[in-house]
């Protein structure tokens, strides 16, 4: 196994997943890469508003996006960190979860793709989850769900 | 080559609109479909159903070809701006006009027809017209299929496009309805705005929720909902997780209210203005009020009038909300915020339109002289004039129970009131103006005689039939054909505009709903709605409209 594609977001479940990432990158010298998706979803969160100028829209996209890149920066930092010593490199990208991961895996020539498991509790915040049936059929590489 | 598209969407869709657009104007033409148009009781639009019909779908050939000749070539302004956009435009205008024409009046039949099952007629309970379908019809798209590609632009104009119909609703109002109404949702909305923000803020030290949550929620229930998070969330500096809970809440609140709220208004036995008022102030969304409205009354704009008064007022409210906001936020995190950054730019500024037309109305303008005073009379058929469906439902009761000492012109103007739901001519002299005319004053002049001796206690008529006759006959009243285009332009502004706006509610929107800021949320927002009902009840009294 020389490549690791590992999805995290930073919750619990996603941090069982970068454990294990690191067992096996340890174990078997492999490189990882570590993918923040950005969920689509945001991209509809002005929704239904209708009274804000345009200028009052762009600013809360912005701000959004930069806030975004910052929670992105503040996982990537920790997990450089909890991966010292680990051939590392990171990935973000927007779009529907299951199919980005699908593609990352394609893109970066993962020979596994880890990922946490489904928590009973969901972590506070963006709440969306991968759907099996719509993430197995398009795996390119074995994907493993960490315990 | 032929067929590159340099990223624009297929122009199968504008092609088969357009067509569907054409085969319609052409089968009303043709008096096909005449009958069901009848059965529908939307027989008196056909001159409006040609017109759109044939004005959109040739735009949508016109466009079709231009798009078809410029596939190959890269995108330029008049692509971006026009022709991408229109056959979203198109899109919406024609499930706008199917939903007006067809899928409301196919509503009312099968919940009629299903009341003696049931016990109720389903579109009266949850309020199911055009407007309260549209939005239904919007979020059933985009959280099934997707906004589809080809009218990705074009949906984008729903926000545009309600703008101008508040901006339209401006030459609606007097000097005077203004005045009263304005000063009651000032003190109204003041209170409640304010009183909102507070005590979600107040909440979130009970629930120790962070400051930058119950600032960014405090925004969202006090103010105008997802337009308030959005102008605001900057300012507190909200994270992510925040913002989509606030969204989430706002959401799923503000369409249990649009469903809610009329039914409760109609029940609780509201007039226009207490509705109008209690819907702009315990409803959080602003489109939301606007439909609101429209659901507890689309037939007379007296409710949406008054609701969009005190939508404005609580929009205006908004600067002062960041500012406070602001202050409050900033004394923790040292930041300073400019006047330009607070108060001009979140400034809505399409209330300035609203003024201009406005202030346009009461220069006469619009008018013919006297238009308030009812000296214009105009008795063309029209939708907006008819009498309420619940005054309808009085009137056929007293035509079946017969009222004892009419005279043959009384009587007759009476079940023809019943039969067309308004005071018009006949529908087959509709094009001999002067016939059509001479017979809808007749009618007139036969209900108003029913009126004076009733009053003069020579006829005995319930206050119900009286009351329907009564609206029946100021409906004819004031009528200037600029002021009717305008409302009539404003009225499908919002109907298109509703559309639009539920094609950009998503289920994964709704669902970012949970947690405490879920429970801050409920609870504000069913105080604030349970309070106004009361002060509304209680304190606001009925406003002479015109």
């Amino acid at each position: 196994m020389k490549h690791i594609l590992l999805a995290t977001h930073g919750t619990p479940g996603a941090r069982k997943a970068e454990r294990l990432a690191r067992q096996w990158a340890d174990a078997y010298g492999a490189k990882v890469t570590v993918l923040s998706i950005i969920n689509e979803a945001w991209g509809d969160m002005t929704c239904d508003d209708w009274l804000n100028t345009s200028t009052t829209r762009n600013n809360f996209g912005s701000y959004v996006a930069g806030e975004i890149a910052k929670e992105i920066d503040a996982v990537w930092n920790r997990v450089r960190t909890d991966f010292e010593g680990v051939d590392i490199d990171f990935l973000s990208k927007g779009g529907k979860l299951e199919e980005v991961l699908a593609e990352a895996a394609e893109k970066t020539g993962a020979d596994v793709a880890i990922m946490g498991t489904w928590q009973k509790v969901q972590a506070p915040g963006f709440k969306d989850r991968f759907e099996n049936k719509r993430l197995h059929p398009q795996m390119p590489c074995p994907l493993v769900v960490a315990p | 080559m032929a067929n590159v598209s340099v990223g624009r969407p297929d122009n199968t869709p504008t092609w088969i609109i357009s067509g569907i657009l054409l085969i319609l104007g052409a089968l009303v033409a043709s008096g096909v479909l005449t009958g069901l148009l009848t059965t529908f009781k939307v027989h008196k639009a056909i001159e409006l159903m040609e017109t759109m019909c044939f004005v959109g779908g040739g735009l949508g050939v016109v466009t079709a070809l231009i798009r078809q000749s410029r596939m190959n070539k890269p995108m330029g302004k008049l692509d971006v701006f026009v022709l991408e956009t229109i056959p979203g435009i198109l899109f919406i205008l024609a499930l706008a006009m199917g939903i007006r024409w067809f899928a409301e009046p196919m509503v009312k039949i099968a919940s009629d027809s299903l009341a003696p099952v049931l016990g109720f007629a389903i579109y009266k309970v949850l309020n199911l017209n055009y407007v309260v379908l549209g939005i239904i019809v919007g979020i059933i798209i985009t959280n099934s299929w997707g906004i589809p590609k080809f009218a990705a632009s074009g949906v984008k104009t729903a926000r545009f496009v309600l703008k101008m119909g508040v901006i339209l609703l401006g030459a609606r109002y007097s000097f005077a309805e203004l005045a009263k109404l304005g000063m009651v949702s000032v003190w109204m909305i003041g209170f409640f705005v304010l009183g909102t923000v507070f005590f979600v803020l107040f909440l979130g030290k009970i629930f120790k929720q962070p400051k930058t949550m119950t600032g960014v929620l405090s925004a969202g229930m006090g103010v105008c909902g997802v337009s308030a998070t959005v102008a605001c969330a900057p300012v507190v500096k909200a994270k992510c997780s925040e913002m989509a809970y606030t969204i989430g809440t706002i959401l799923g609140f503000g369409i249990l209210c649009m469903f809610a709220f009329p039914t409760i208004g109609k029940l609780a036995g509201m007039n226009a203005t207490q509705f109008g008022a209690w819907a702009g102030t315990g409803i959080l969304n602003s489109a939301q009020v606007a439909a609101a409205c429209l659901a507890f009354n689309a037939v007379d704009i007296k409710t949406l009038k008054v609701g969009e008064i005190f939508n404005i007022t609580r929009v205006l409210f908004l600067p002062i909300i960041v500012l406070v906001l602001a202050t409050w936020f900033g004394k923790a995190s040292g930041q300073k915020l400019s006047f330009k950054e607070v108060v001009i730019d979140k400034f809505p500024i399409f209330i300035l339109g609203f003024l201009l037309l406005f202030f346009m109305s009461s220069m006469g303008v619009f008018s013919p002289p006297g238009h308030y005073k009812g000296k214009y009379l105009d008795f063309s058929y029209n939708q907006r004039t008819e009498v309420t469906p619940e005054e309808l439902t009085i009137l056929q009761q007293a035509q079946t129970a017969g009222i004892p000492g009419l005279n043959a012109d009384e009587q007759a103007a009476f079940d023809n009131l019943v039969k067309q739901h308004q005071i018009a001519g006949n529908f087959e002299d509709r094009e001999n103006k002067s016939a059509f005319d001479a017979t809808a004053r007749q009618r007139m002049s036969g209900l108003e005689s029913m009126l004076a001796r009733a009053k003069g206690g020579e006829l005995s008529i319930s206050k119900d039939v009286t009351s329907a006759i009564k609206h029946a006959v100021k409906q004819v009243h004031k009528k200037s054909k600029t002021v009717v285009t305008l409302t009539d332009c404003m009225i499908w502004f919002f109907a298109y505009g509703l559309i639009g706006l539920g094609m950009q509610i998503t289920r994964k929107s709704l669902a970012q709903a949970g947690g405490w800021p879920l429970v801050m949320g409920g609870i504000s927002g069913v105080a604030k709605a349970t309070l106004s009902f009361i002060v509304v009840m209680y304190f606001v009294k009925d406003v002479v409209l015109h």
